[in-house]
């Protein structure tokens, strides 16, 4: 296994994957051997990366340092979420194998160093994205994915525009020591990147499709979505952003930075605010992403440094495994609730399954940041940094916008322990083994790194 | 350094525990646990306290370096304020698991995990003098006391634990706001993100105004407290949480989570923004003198008793915030005393309330009157109390507020006078309180054949009409606790 190279070790990936597509065609037992493939690609694959400290394909693709401790850290999570799946139906395992090219498209999004491998891996993501959204059973879902789909058209295109920029700004699409020839081009270009990002991450006033997206998709899907689209697009473009800045002309950067910070800002109040008012609470966890979103969407603006990549690594994981827990949660409490995710499905929940109760309560206090929690370790590191590198002002306002975003996680634990004498009647929830599984890894992590962040990270 | 430190500092935690552990049936057996536990962790206390070198000093109890979050120190240490205040939370559990003796519920296990909980992070926020360490503290102490309202309280508890919630959290991410910036500062002097009490002082935050750092620093941490105390007008989670929170929730939030406000300016405001409380000293002082008159005159109008005692709260609290912030050794004095009075006054008067609701389910004052009849006992132990709460000469309430309208008196004759009118005021709401209920005839047919207090329900109310008398006639008792760290307050720091 060790001496297999990068690529074999992707087209054993696509073959396995690919294998349990056809799969799909065996009656009665296609869904266990699709899984169990798609499982087996997902071990394999990081096993493979496991043993590995970096690889390359020339200058267009490397994995190394902080890219492949986070490649390993989502490939970990990507066997987890198709755990979570299962293998019940036939649509789990088909999204399952969705999943996986999301994951693909994933780590060459990571590992580009040239603007066409980063669009194309985006790009797949994307289309994956609304496929996901798309062929999901809930009720609005078909409309759902055409939002995200045009929206993600429209920036798609705006975003080749700014390739363009940048290819006449300096002479060529690599990312790593580009030469600028024409700063206001460069700008643009820079310009372009960043509105990208935002709409990718769901940060104000580019976040429309989020909330149609994060209540239309199943608990799986979405998960993976959450990890794929937040933790490895986030990584890559606050760092990329971070990098290209350096090149630019202070005079224009210092205007980019502004705007980054103005973005974030609105982002962290507007997401707190529209959450405090949603009725599902999906829907509460979708704005309240907008919000967290704009908190770290303000790292863009600090300089390159390893320790700050580690952390916003941090920040990503232990956010998205968090809202992930949170959202697989609620859709076990809606199943009892026919299926509505409305205002009620919580009420007396504590009552019905404390384990599970005592877990979303861990979860929207840790999303909450309250202390002992990764939430607070990973917010206090980051809002440290701010405050070090002189965004007094910003900071301290995403702080005041985040009072507002304990109004709705305390909803979650009010309702929880509120007695309904006809919620109480309602069945005790059941959890699967899976899924018990992915409970125990959330706890875990967020009691972990709440106490001791610098355990597994180095952080300092 | 104590070794063994850390395991008594736990013993509250691992009994909570305990509770979720034990077997539902037994209530009984539930019961006595907690009994148990009440009494071992005052007993460890009152250990603690005594095996105190120098009262007047931070004495460190147990330190340690957290390599694996950022690292920061962690210190536990002790002087005469914070002993005394831990005295004082433990036993108001003791008084808690008493009084709540006879409580009918299904879910005993969760009641006392909660104040147990409520009790550890308590007693974690007195003995920290890590900024960090109080912090988490501070927060843990959140959770279950809006638990315990929300689950345990009355028809409008979700409301009340909600704003309960809101205020005081929401105070508590401006002290985390300045907690980052600090970090942010250290970590630029000292290659460190750790806010132990030497880092904190060697910061010297520069003071020029209002926009200055140590200016900003000292209000955010300023409205987290004032939130908590609660000062006029950060007050109005007050009313609401005591009037719906269960009995034992009333006692220990009257008793001592408001004390902590107070206890964090002490600890973490007064010490280390020095310019900061020169140039608000005025402002705080009349919020306080505000909050004295404002307390007792909406106190006065209330008809329903819990209500009537929450407001009476506000009042006191605002004497002691005068006494903290008029940096006169005297009123420092009154103002640590008063915290101990009304931690007695002020949950005898709540425990009162428990046992006229849990005999006429209401708790409006027109539905009472003439209970001295039926209950004697309940009214001469009543009578101690509201006299001790009005701060009647010879029970504790009257050393305090005397000492601190004394020292103020030096400092702003004008606050020294308006705290004066709510001299005058209290005995006018807590004597309509008192006629109301247990003076005069019984006009309600329910009232005549009310149950006087038995022995067990009396327990609680005597102790604390006898430690009301006591340190009204020997106040020196507790002030002798605390005195040596009385200029470490009044200089600063320094």
């Amino acid at each position: 296994m060790e001496n297999l190279t990068f690529v074999q070790n992707i087209l054993i990936f696509i073959g396995l994957n690919a294998i349990a597509l056809l799969s799909l065609n065996v009656k009665k037992y296609g869904k266990y051997i699709s899984f169990g493939l798609s499982l087996t690609a997902a071990v394999v694959f990081f096993a493979m990366l496991y043993m590995r400290d970096s690889f390359s394909l020339g200058e267009l693709f490397t994995l190394d340092g902080n890219k492949i401790f986070l490649l390993k850290l989502v490939s970990i999570l990507n066997v987890l979420m198709i755990l979570i799946n299962g293998y019940t139906s036939l649509e789990k395992v088909k999204s399952t194998l969705l999943v996986s090219y999301m994951f693909l498209g994933g780590v060459f999004l990571l590992g580009s160093n040239d603007l066409i491998t980063f669009y194309v891996s985006l790009e797949t993501i994307a289309l994956v994205g609304y496929t996901l959204v798309a062929t999901s059973s809930l009720e609005f879902s078909r409309e759902a994915a055409v939002k995200y789909l045009v929206q993600g058209s429209v920036v798609s295109a705006i975003f080749l525009l700014g390739v363009a920029f940048y290819l006449g700004a300096t002479g060529g699409l690599t990312l790593v020591g580009a030469n600028v020839n024409n700063q206001e081009l460069y700008a643009v270009a820079l310009g372009i990147f960043i509105l990208t990002a935002c709409f990718k991450l769901g940060a104000f006033p580019f976040h429309a499709w989020i909330a149609d997206v994060y209540s239309n998709v199943s608990d799986g899907n979405l998960a993976t979505n959450f990890f794929i689209s937040k933790i490895i697009i986030g990584y890559k473009f606050i760092t990329l952003i971070q990098v290209l800045l350096q090149a630019c002309d202070p005079h224009f950067s210092d205007v980019l930075i502004r705007i980054i910070q103005v973005i974030a800002v609105m982002s962290a109040f507007y997401g707190n605010i529209i959450a405090v008012v949603q009725g599902q609470f999906k829907r509460i966890i979708a704005y309240s992403s907008v919000a967290h979103t704009g908190y770290m969407l303000m790292t863009m603006c600090l300089n390159p440094d390893e320790m700050y990549e580690k952390q916003l690594i941090s920040y990503l994981v232990l956010y998205s495994l968090t809202a992930t827990g949170v959202i697989m949660i609620l859709n076990q409490f809606a199943q009892l609730n026919k299926n509505k995710d409305g205002k009620e499905i919580l009420v007396s929940g504590f009552y019905r399954n404390k384990g599970l109760a005592i877990l979303l309560v861990v979860c929207v206090l840790s999303l909450g940041g309250i202390p002992l929690t990764s939430g607070f370790a990973m917010k206090y590191m980051l809002f440290t940094n701010y405050f070090k590198e002189g965004f007094t002002i910003e900071a301290i306002s995403i702080f005041i916008s985040s009072i507002i975003g304990l109004s709705y996680y305390i909803r979650f634990v009010s309702d929880l322990f509120t007695e309904n004498e006809e919620k109480m009647k309602l069945p005790i929830i059941k959890t699967r083994f899976s899924e018990s599984l992915v409970h125990v890894i959330i706890l875990l992590s967020i009691f972990t790194f709440g106490i001791a962040p610098s355990l597994f990270l180095g952080l300092k | 350094m104590d070794q063994l430190f850390i395991i008594k500092f736990l013993i509250p935690l691992f009994w909570a525990i305990g509770f979720m552990l034990a077997p539902k049936q037994n209530e009984r057996a539930i019961k006595l646990y907690a009994l148990i536990g009440s009494l071992v962790i005052l007993a460890y206390s009152v250990k603690m306290f005594f095996d105190l070198p120098n009262p007047g000093v931070l004495t460190e109890l147990f330190k340690f370096q957290m390599p694996l979050f950022f690292n920061m120190t962690y210190t536990f240490a002790m002087d005469g304020l914070s002993g005394l205040l831990l005295l004082l939370n433990s036993f108001l559990l003791v008084i808690v698991v008493i009084t709540t003796w006879e409580i009918k519920t299904d879910k005993l296990r969760l009641y006392y995990f909660l104040i147990f909980t409520l009790v550890w992070a308590v007693n974690g926020s007195l003995l920290s003098t890590s900024l960090y360490g109080f912090y988490i503290f501070w927060e843990a102490m959140l959770i279950p006391l809006f638990i315990l309202v929300g689950v345990f309280g009355g028809d409008n508890r979700r409301y009340a634990s909600f704003k309960f919630f809101m205020m005081t959290a929401a105070g508590s991410i401006l002290m985390l706001a300045s907690m980052c910036y600090m970090s942010a500062l250290a970590y630029k002097l000292t290659g460190s993100y750790d806010l132990n009490y030497e880092v904190i002082k060697s910061l010297n935050l520069r003071f020029s105004g209002f926009w200055s750092p140590q200016s900003l620093i000292f209000w955010c941490f300023s409205i987290a407290f004032f939130l908590k105390v609660p000062v006029f007008p950060f007050h109005s989670w007050l009313p609401d949480a005591h009037v719906e929170a269960p009995t034992a929730g009333s006692i220990l939030l009257a008793g001592i989570l408001l004390k902590l406000g107070i206890y964090g300016f002490l600890r973490f405001v007064i010490p280390f923004y020095p310019q900061a409380v020169d140039a608000y000293r005025d402002i705080v002082l009349y919020l306080g003198a505000i909050g004295v008159i404002y307390g007792a005159l909406t106190a006065w109008v209330q008809k329903d008793i819990k209500k009537l005692v929450a407001f009476s709260s506000i009042s006191h609290m605002g004497y002691i915030v005068m006494g903290v912030f008029s940096q006169n050794a005297f009123a420092v004095k009154g103002a640590i005393f008063q915290m101990v009075a009304h931690g007695i006054s002020t949950p005898g008067l709540f425990i009162g309330v428990h046992y006229l609701y849990t005999r006429r389910h209401t708790k409006k004052l027109d539905q009472f009157g003439g209970l001295a009849k039926v209950m004697p006992r309940f009214a001469i132990l009543f009578f101690i109390i509201t006299a001790g709460s009005m701060a009647v000469p010879m029970t504790c309430g009257f050393v305090g507020e005397f000492m601190i309208t004394a020292g103020v008196y030096e400092i702003n004759k004008t606050v020294a006078f308006l705290a004066a009118t709510g001299i005058i005021l209290s005995p006018i709401y807590l004597l309509k309180m008192y006629h109301l209920t247990a003076l005069g005839e019984i006009n309600h047919e329910e009232n005549k054949s009310l149950k006087d207090l038995s022995l067990l329900e009396a327990t609680p109310m005597i102790v604390l009409s006898v430690l009301t008398i006591l340190l009204g006639l020997y106040p020196k008792l507790i002030t002798s606790m605390y005195e040596g760290t009385i200029s470490f307050f009044v200089n600063k720091g320094l």
